[in-house]
């Protein structure tokens, strides 16, 4: 019998697999990246933002000074390599092994980690730009890396995470962001993935939030052939607050999985999720949430929302919207919806003299506009919708 | 400019148009009225090119192409423009946007270069001011949220901003109050000229006092049971659409002899 076993789980049955591929994790098939793996020369140009401080985690490894002008980190930020981050009491108390086969496999194989420590009232100006690469070096292996984000009380920060990869072989990559926020801490954290075709990212990001904090997460699934993305959020201090986001875009023989799982502890939290797919060709996406409102938790607010959109007959979408509550006096509400595009609204369109190809790209830019908007830094939103209308032109219905 | 010959259509096996004869000339108002149910929106939407319609008979000529072989987009291309009784609501899709892409389809169709938002926006204000129509109505989405008057408004925008040689009106008074009627009045007759064919459908007179037509048709029951001059429409006004039942009868009584 064939064994689905990661870092000493076993998938079969399991329900939150059921719609995934666990296929690149299982059995050992891509071993770890060498150490060495560095750049050969000079790093080539990557994306980013202007005015960011920019960190560089190549083939799973953290580069010093990786930065063209590295310059000193913003005032109340600390940067810190492994050994520090491995030093705090925090460092793997959220991504536990007993956390799920992702933390495992990330804990098993972590090859490097980065600590960012936010002072008291830290609120640095610009965002933190963290840009993971993969190149050749890491086709057929396996990249772990880890960062740490704490933040102490009433700091506020921007952090964005992009993982790309320039090497177009299959690797496999199992980041790991842990994130605490204290009390009165605002973070923004944004990701973006946009591997290559044959890429495979199966990460996951751990959030403690503590009374009054809000923190906010916007992630993009851009490129790659097999992306997972779990997020578990504990809302453990009254009157802490996530708003949630997520756009995936999957065509071809494409497969993106997104899993929610946001825990309201204590009462008077509030959780704000939004979701969309765009599926096209074969693409296939899956949204699995899943917000729990424990006993005693009154007064929380949680609303969740998944919206696909299907270009063509053969893309398939699976939501499964849940909540769990076990306490009385809340507000909840999920929903989810599943469909192609309106007739009216093609038909609408071509009468103003858009081909329908041009129709379909704008209804379902239009779409994803609404996840768009939530992203606070304009210059990445903009860099988005331009990726987004590229990769939605050369989409075949 | 338009001829239409013995034009039938059916939505969903059910026939609604049984028999159309229309001829626009270049330069003319035509008005369409008649009750609830007689295919006016019907007719529109096939001159517009609705895929959810089927045409079973009859033939639409538009300036000397046969125009149900074109595709939508071509026809609004070639110049038709139809203004929506409902137009659609798209959260998402800025007006603008979707307006300077409007107009990009039809200028790149002319040969001619395409605006870039500067220009186009400096074209846009432009129709925007003579209209003395909110500048606001750019930066939104495309009608989300509009009201019905706001809606009206941006699709006599496109009109005027598309400046098509035949341009459909389905209802676009109804619902509307006085102002809104003069915008959608002084959109009409700013695009009036010799080039120019209008067809307006309207359930009212009102609307006909302020663009005057050429000729006056009523439609009962997927036919033009009456067509005269511009006395008609005040006629209708008086004496509402029940004398209409005997006209109907005697049509369909003379296509069954015919």
């Amino acid at each position: 019998m064939k064994t689905l076993t990661v870092a000493g789980f076993d998938l079969q049955g399991r329900e939150d697999w059921k719609f995934a591929d666990p296929a690149p994790l299982v059995g050992g098939r891509f071993p770890t990246c060498p150490d060495g793996a560095r750049p050969a020369g000079k790093l080539p140009l990557l994306p980013g933002c202007n005015g960011t401080r920019r960190l560089v985690i190549w083939n799973g490894m953290v580069l010093p000074d990786s930065t063209e002008d590295p310059g000193d980190p913003p005032s109340g930020v600390v940067l810190a390599p492994l050994a520090e981050a491995r030093a705090t009491p925090e460092f793997g108390s959220l991504a536990r092994t007993e956390a799920g086969p992702l933390a495992a496999l990330n804990r098993e194989h972590m090859q490097d980690a980065l600590l960012i420590e936010l002072g008291q009232d830290a609120t640095p100006d610009h965002p933190l730009e963290l840009i993971f690469v993969t190149d050749s070096q890491a086709a057929t292996r396996l990249v772990a890396p880890r960062v740490l984000i704490i933040t102490a009380a009433d700091s506020r920060a921007v952090v964005i995470e992009r993982h790309l990869d320039l090497g177009h072989g299959e690797v496999l990559n199992v980041p790991v962001t842990e994130i605490f926020c204290a009390p009165g801490a605002e973070l923004t954290h944004l990701k973006l993935v946009n591997g290559g075709d044959k890429a495979m990212h199966y990460g996951s990001t751990f959030v403690r939030q503590d009374a009054g904090s809000r923190y906010t997460s916007g992630e993009f699934l851009l490129g790659g052939a097999r992306i997972r993305r779990e997020l578990h959020v504990r809302l453990a201090g009254a009157e802490a607050a996530c708003d949630l986001s997520g756009l995936s875009l999957a065509d071809g023989l494409r497969h993106t999985d997104v899993r929610t799982r946001v825990h309201h502890d204590v009462p008077g939290c509030a959780t704000d999720e939004l979701y969309k797919g765009i599926f096209a060709g074969r693409g296939q996406g899956v949204f699995d949430g899943l917000i729990r409102v424990a006993p005693g938790a009154q007064q929380t607010r949680a609303f969740q929302t998944n919206r696909n959109l299907l270009l063509g007959d053969d893309a398939v979408s699976y939501s499964i919207p849940r909540l769990e509550i076990y306490a009385d006096d809340v507000k909840c509400s999920h929903g989810s919806t599943t469909g192609q595009l309106g007739r009216e609204e093609m038909f609408y369109l071509r009468s103003r003299g858009f081909d329908a190809a041009l129709a379909r790209r704008m209804l379902s830019y239009a779409f994803a506009s609404e996840v768009l908007e939530r992203v606070p830094v304009a210059e990445l939103r903009e860099e988005l919708t331009t990726e987004i209308h590229r990769i939605l032109d050369g989409v075949q219905a | 400019m338009l001829k239409i010959r013995n034009l039938h259509a059916a939505i969903d096996g059910k026939p609604i148009l049984k028999g159309i004869d229309l001829e626009i000339a270049p330069g003319e108002v035509h008005a369409v009225m008649g009750p609830n149910g007689s295919g006016k929106s019907t007719l529109s939407q096939v001159l517009a090119g609705n895929e959810d319609y089927e045409v079973t008979a009859g033939t639409v000529t538009y300036r000397g192409r046969n125009l149900l072989e074109l595709p939508v987009e071509e026809r609004a291309r070639e110049g038709i423009f139809l203004a929506f009784q409902y137009p659609v609501e798209i959260p998402g899709f800025a007006n603008a946007e979707f307006l300077r892409a409007a107009v990009n389809a039809h200028r790149k169709h002319r040969g001619e270069p395409e605006l870039d938002a500067f220009d186009f926006s400096r074209f846009a204000q432009e129709k925007i001011d003579r209209l003395e129509l909110d500048p606001k109505l750019l930066t939104r989405s495309l009608n989300a949220g509009f009201s019905g008057g706001e809606k009206k408004r941006n699709e006599v925008l496109q009109m005027t901003l598309l400046e098509p040689k035949l341009a459909i009106l389905d209802e676009t008074d109804s619902g509307l109050d006085i102002d809104a009627l003069k915008v959608v009045a002084k959109g009409v007759n700013s695009l009036r000229g010799p080039e120019t064919g209008f067809l307006v459908i309207t359930h009212y007179q009102r609307l006909l006092d302020h663009i005057v037509p050429d000729r006056v048709h009523v439609l009962a029951d997927g036919r033009i049971v009456k067509s005269g001059g511009k006395e008609l429409a005040l006629e209708l006004e008086a004496k509402g659409y029940g004398w209409l039942d005997e006209e109907t009868a005697a049509a369909a009584t003379g296509e069954v002899g015919a």
